[in-house]
């Protein structure tokens, strides 16, 4: 029978959830990294067991874990995320110039076919790339040096690059979103790269339809139709059906069209979720009340799944790379909140089940569906 | 209670197992500290703040149905003077926030707040205005101040109900100090510098309790000498501590496994009672959660009601607040899923 297993970074460590197929108990393992705030934990699609967790701390400094035993034990792997040549400078908040400096790692993406292959996505903003399990990393400098580089500006998180997809047919195509400069596209590998912001709009920056500057918070792809890409920004929900060239707005009925995550369930490219926050000064859902929204038709038209979700007095707020869906029939799918709870669903969002409630802020969730 | 995204209150009769939830006030801001004044409860002063706005300080006179900003303008009596940063490397006086606010026992205009970097301001007309009790920055140790993983702040003011004129605060990584004279001079006491708490009981003023990186310490007189009662307890760090309302002798303290794991140990919410002014204590745990646990309880987030029996308030990390009604023998989360909870204050009223 299958399983799944559910990868939690939190501000205090890294916690592994497991269950069978039936998605109704779970074994909680954890806090691996105790203490250490771990930004992401994700597994190599090609080698299930093949983990990759990034491991920061303001005091400590960067760390790479990498488990070839499915979590069970860890080896700390390469951390020197050194940038390609001068590094230049981007630009500070007011505007001003400020040189590029390494803060930690966001984001990790296991390659789709070999293991020893991970990208790595940094603040400040910059993608890195390992062949050897995560000893050693290069920068991919070409989307730094494409052009608009001088002219990113940090969002309030900080200038990071927090999304990286791999397209499963076209293995040349990489997609990134940085916050607040946009999203980026090679078909090269990850040589040369282009801004693929076209249709985005953004009001407080100078120009509303520029280039660059737009707060993106997350895209996602669905894994048979990977021209199609899904976006929550800083406001808006996009879509895309040329792998980014374009972009249309869907956000269509939902109650705020701020957020951080979207996700794509695993059998039906069509079908979204998102999770609408408030406002940017007030990030956590609307009215005290925790809503995921599925939309079946691709964005414009929502629907609020709330059973078995908090729907009072709740204040948390669910990060970027803090949902996650399996691949089983029907499809599951996972959010972790600031709060420390993780809610699961095993029918596609219509019932949620807290799996934990009192674990340290999650930062992040994915899942592993395994044989 | 002062949250990581605004104010929340909480309100119930005296059976306290049926609570009215009113909020977020300051929505998206930083609330560090809600307090009431003892003299005229009506009176509430709160202490949002933010990195990108500043620190406000807000006022309600009807029980915090509205609230208006009074002063913010926290100045530094005369030169800022140095202290030393985490590295151990001198640096300049800098005002960064108010973690505390004391609202006087008497005089409800009248209100202290604690700072950081650490300092004590005292404002006499309703939170207007705002003058530093500068001497106790002037202390002869000040230089050796060390700011920890959270900043220097100055997290307690405690006013001797008995004695008008006597003052205690503590400040995280310069310690615990002490004033006879309304705070003109201080007098710094032997616990040691990463003091997380300091508490005391009304009816006996001279009996207090700490809770220091390194355990939970006991002075009998005013803070002159300190003893170690951790006892029993599970771990030696933690931040919270409290004093029943009726017992002196009975406190409430919440073990967390180390200063770099910063959870309950085993994954278990336990508070501990002691009954016998430390030393012997014992777990409470019915209604708390026992599995998979990891939140803290910071120093400012427990509070204790006056009614008989005795209420117990804390909240999280995770953004629940947990109540007994019963002395802590049972407890109900009140909520679950506010903001991170930076703060709890209760307010017994008639």
């Amino acid at each position: 029978m299958s399983r799944v297993r559910v990868l939690v970074g939190t501000r205090k460590g890294a916690f592994i959830l497991s269950a069978d197929g039936k998605r109704d108990r779970w074994d909680v393992s954890g806090p691996h990294f105790a203490g250490w705030e771990i930004y992401h934990v994700k597994g190599s699609p090609a080698e299930p067991n093949r983990l990759y967790a990034s491991q920061t701390s303001a005091w400590f400094g960067q760390q790479i874990q990498r488990s070839d035993n499915g979590g069970r034990t860890w080896e700390p792997v390469g951390n020197a995320f050194v940038y390609d040549g001068v590094p230049g400078t981007h630009q500070w908040y007011d505007g001003t110039p400020h040189p590029w400096e390494f803060a930690r790692v966001w984001h990790l993406e296991p390659s789709l076919t070999d293991p020893d292959t991970v990208y790595a996505g940094a603040e400040d903003a910059a993608l890195f790339r390992s062949t050897d399990g995560g000893l050693n990393w290069s920068e991919l400098s070409g989307l730094r040096s494409h052009g608009t580089g001088p002219s990113w500006q940090p969002g309030a998180g900080g200038m990071c690059l927090h999304t990286i997809l791999l397209d499963p047919v076209n293995p040349d195509r990489i997609f990134v979103a940085i916050s607040a400069a946009g999203a980026f596209r090679s078909d090269d590998g990850g040589t040369t790269w282009k801004p693929i912001n076209h249709g985005l709009r953004s009001e407080g920056i100078p120009n509303p339809e520029a280039e660059v500057g737009h707060c993106v918070h997350r895209i996602a792809l669905h894994p048979s139709n990977p021209d199609r890409l899904y976006m929550q920004k800083h406001w808006d929900v996009m879509r895309s059906d040329d792998a980014g060239d374009s972009w249309t707005e869907v956000s269509g009925n939902l109650p705020t069209d701020f957020g951080f995550p979207i996700d794509v369930h695993a059998h039906e490219p069509q079908t979204i979720y998102v999770v609408p926050i408030k406002s940017d000064s007030e990030h956590f859902p609307l009215d005290g009340k925790l809503r995921v929204y599925r939309s079946r038709t691709g964005g414009t038209k929502w629907e609020a799944l709330t059973t078995g979700l908090p729907q009072r007095d709740c204040y948390v707020n669910v990060l970027r790379d803090a949902m996650s869906v399996d691949s089983l029939d029907p499809c599951g799918i996972y959010f972790g909140t600031t709060g420390g709870a993780v809610y699961g669903s095993n029918d596609e969002g219509d019932t949620w089940t807290p799996i934990v409630r009192d674990l340290p802020a999650v930062y992040s969730v994915e899942v592993q569906t395994l044989p | 209670m002062g949250t990581h995204k605004g104010a929340f209150i909480l309100s119930s009769d005296g059976k306290r197992d049926r609570w009215d939830v009113n909020g977020p006030h300051f929505a998206g801001w930083e609330v560090y500290h809600v307090k009431g004044s003892p003299a005229q409860p009506s009176r509430i002063y709160a202490a949002p703040s933010g990195a990108w706005q500043g620190q406000q300080i807000q006022r309600s006179d009807n029980g915090g149905i509205s609230w208006e900003p009074v002063g913010n303008g926290f100045a530094f009596a005369g030169p800022a003077g140095m202290h030393r940063w985490n590295t151990g490397a001198p640096r300049e006086w800098e005002f960064a926030r108010i973690w505390h606010l004391e609202p006087s026992l008497t005089d409800p205009d009248t209100v202290y707040a604690g700072g950081e970097d650490a300092a004590l301001f005292r404002s006499t007309d309703g939170g207007e205005k705002w003058h530093e009790l500068a001497e106790l920055r002037n202390h002869a140790s000040a230089s050796t101040w060390q700011a920890g993983p959270c900043g220097m702040c100055l997290h307690t003011i405690l006013l001797d109900p008995n004695n008008p004129d006597r003052i205690f605060t503590a400040i995280s990584g310069a310690g615990a100090f002490r004033s006879h004279d309304g705070g003109m001079t201080w007098h710094q006491s032997e616990a040691g510098q990463c003091v997380h708490r300091m508490t005391m009981h009304p009816s006996n003023p001279k009996l207090l309790y700490m809770q220091k990186h390194g355990g939970v310490m006991r002075s009998n007189d005013g803070g002159t000498t300190w003893e170690n009662v951790n006892g029993n307890l599970p771990a030696d760090f933690g931040f919270a501590i409290e004093v029943h309302a009726h017992e002196p002798e009975t406190l409430y303290a919440i073990p967390l496994k180390s200063a770099s794991e910063q959870f309950p140990v085993d994954g278990k919410l336990r508070v501990y009672r002691s009954r016998t002014g430390g030393t012997k204590w014992e777990p409470l745990t019915t209604g708390l959660p026992q599995r998979d646990c990891y939140v803290s309880v910071l120093r400012d987030a427990i509070s204790v009601d006056t009614l008989d029996t005795c209420g117990v308030y804390f909240g999280t990390t995770g953004g629940a607040v947990y109540g007994s009604a019963d002395a802590g023998e049972s407890w109900t989360p009140i909520v679950r899923d506010l903001p991170g909870v930076l703060s709890v204050e209760v307010q017994t009223l008639a």
